[in-house]
Formats: structure tokens, sequence, C-alpha cells
């Protein structure tokens, strides 16, 4: 599930701008998503290209090595739609469950959560 | 344009030496680890194009392949894997077709040979048009072998290797039938 969240949210990066590994990482890391290297997005970007949701193309870099560019194709365009529905649906399912009261519960400070079960 | 494996390859070979002996380490391993895992060389190849460049960037910034891939190199060559498992079916269809295309001169080795051989048993004088006849199976698999390939040579993999091992013995088992026919043909019904 992690997994699926993280390769929405690297198609909406590229779907913002034309980048690449490097720069998505950095971007994510920006966004709060902490631990995310090139490494962690590398396998996900090569199913994606696979899957023909992003297209590469390789440009010179004016420092060092050339780069390996992706843009977002009309079927990335509708995978991230269909996420972006999937993801408010499952926001909205964990918020519910984690706002629900249970009666006893509404004696706790705070979250409401009570003390889980297994603790003593 | 795109790149031809050889192209890649030797492009990697370049670029390998830009790698610091640590980075060059790491990526020897995971190369080592896909290729033990079957990965088809073209796509291995295409991975190694993309960590090269990934690493000699990371180079440029001062950190080192653990940092940028994971300290395990078996993780990262894992979920590489699991990404490009359906391009390796779709890498071993060409591959098998590539050897089929490769028997077809074959099966018309064997089909001219086998002609030869029933022109012997039926006493059938040695001609020009009878040598020819029997050479016209042959011909014919050659021949829409080659086009398959002229065509779509591209689509799929063609290589001498293929030929190793069991492949090879039957292969020259094939060819040593069908010269062996067609000379007894010769001699028999001249």
């Amino acid at each position: 599930m992690l997994k699926g969240i993280l390769e929405g949210c690297v198609l909406k990066v590229i779907f913002d701008n034309e980048t690449y590994g490097y720069e998505i990482s950095q971007k994510l890391q920006e966004h709060g998503f902490q631990g995310i290297s090139e490494g962690t997005i590398y396998p996900l970007l090569l199913r994606m290209e696979k899957n023909g949701l992003i297209e590469a193309t390789y440009k010179a870099s004016v420092l060092g090595p050339r780069r390996k560019y992706f843009t977002i194709t009309g079927k990335g365009k509708g995978e991230l739609e269909d996420f972006l529905t999937v993801y408010k649906e499952m926001e909205r399912a964990v918020h519910h469950l984690f706002a629900q009261r249970k009666p006893e519960a509404d004696s706790e400070e705070n979250t409401g959560f009570g003390e889980p079960e297994w603790e003593g | 344009m795109k790149q031809s494996v050889k192209e890649i390859k030797m492009r990697n070979n370049r670029r390998d030496r830009l790698l610091c002996r640590e980075n060059k380490e790491y990526m020897t391993k995971i190369i080592c680890y896909l290729r033990d895992k079957n990965v088809p060389d073209p796509q291995v190849e295409d991975i190694r194009q993309d960590i090269t460049d990934m690493l000699l960037e990371a180079q440029e910034r001062g950190e080192m392949a653990e940092a940028v891939l994971g300290e395990d190199y078996r993780t990262f060559g894992d979920e590489i894997l699991e990404s490009v498992t359906d391009r390796e079916t779709r890498d071993r269809d060409k591959k098998n077709f590539g050897i089929l295309m490769m028997w077809f001169p074959f099966i018309g080795m064997f089909c001219s040979g086998a002609s030869a051989v029933i022109k012997i048993f039926q006493n059938t004088p040695w001609s020009v048009e009878e040598f020819l006849y029997t050479l016209l199976y042959f011909a014919v698999w050659t021949l829409i072998s080659a086009g398959v390939y002229a065509a779509a040579g591209r689509n799929f993999y063609m290589k001498r290797n293929y030929f190793e091992g069991k492949r090879k013995m039957l292969a020259a088992g094939l060819a040593v039938f069908f010269a062996a026919a067609e000379a007894l043909f010769w001699f028999t019904g001249v």
C-alpha cells in the first residue's frame, strides 16, 4: 500500500515538471518524505516506464554525467487521477476509523484511543 | 535513436572506469546479482547504464553508493527484479522466437536430407533437377528464417551462443545427415 502511495507521489512530481531521479527524491524529501533516496525510487521509475506511465529521455547535464529525464504520458495522467480518487477514499476511511470514539474512551484525555489491549 | 546493446555495453565499460572503487564494487555486486537471477543481458546493460549515471552524479555530490541505493545491494536488486519481471518474460519470448527462427534452416536440412534418402530408396537417377528438388526444402525454410529476420529481426534475439551443448550436437547432427544423404544420393544415383 505504501509503495502504491509513493508511486502516486512520484507520478505527481513528474506530472508537475519534467524531472530526473535525484530531483524527484529531493522534492519528495522537501515535502516530508524522509529517507527517500534515488535508490528507493529507481525501481518505481523502472516499473512506471515499463507500464507506459512515464517516458524517459536522456539529456546532457551542464556539470556532470547526462541525466535520464522523465515525463508523464497520457496513460500516466489517467493513473494519477485514479490514484488521487483511491487515496482520498482511503484517507476518509482512515480518518473515520481513527476519529471514532468508543464510549469508554470518552473519558481518556487527548486522543480518545485509550490504552492498547496488550499493555498491562 | 535507440542504442544497440553492444554500444551500451561499450559505453558502460568506459564510464565504469570513472567510478571510485567503493561505487564500482557496489555496482559489480548488483550487476552480478541480476545476472545470477537470469535477467537478460540487454536489460542488465540498460540498468547498468542507469546506475552508472546515478552513481557518477552521486560521486560528484560526494555521496557513496550505499547512501544512494541502500546498504544491502540485494534489497535494491530484488526491488529491480520485481519491477522488471514482466519485461523479463517478454525478453524470454523474444529469445524463444529467435531460437525457433534459428532452427528453421536445420528443419530444412532434415527435410532435404529425408527427401534425398527417399530418392535413394526409389532408385531415382541423380540429375541436377532432382538434386535441386531435394534442396528445395532447405532453401524454403532458410528463406523463411532469413525473411523473418530481415523484416522483424530487431523484435527478437538471435545469438550464436543459443547453439550450445545438446543443441549444438543436434544442429551438427542434422547438418551431417543432410550432407551425407545428398552425397549418398549422388553416389548411388549417378
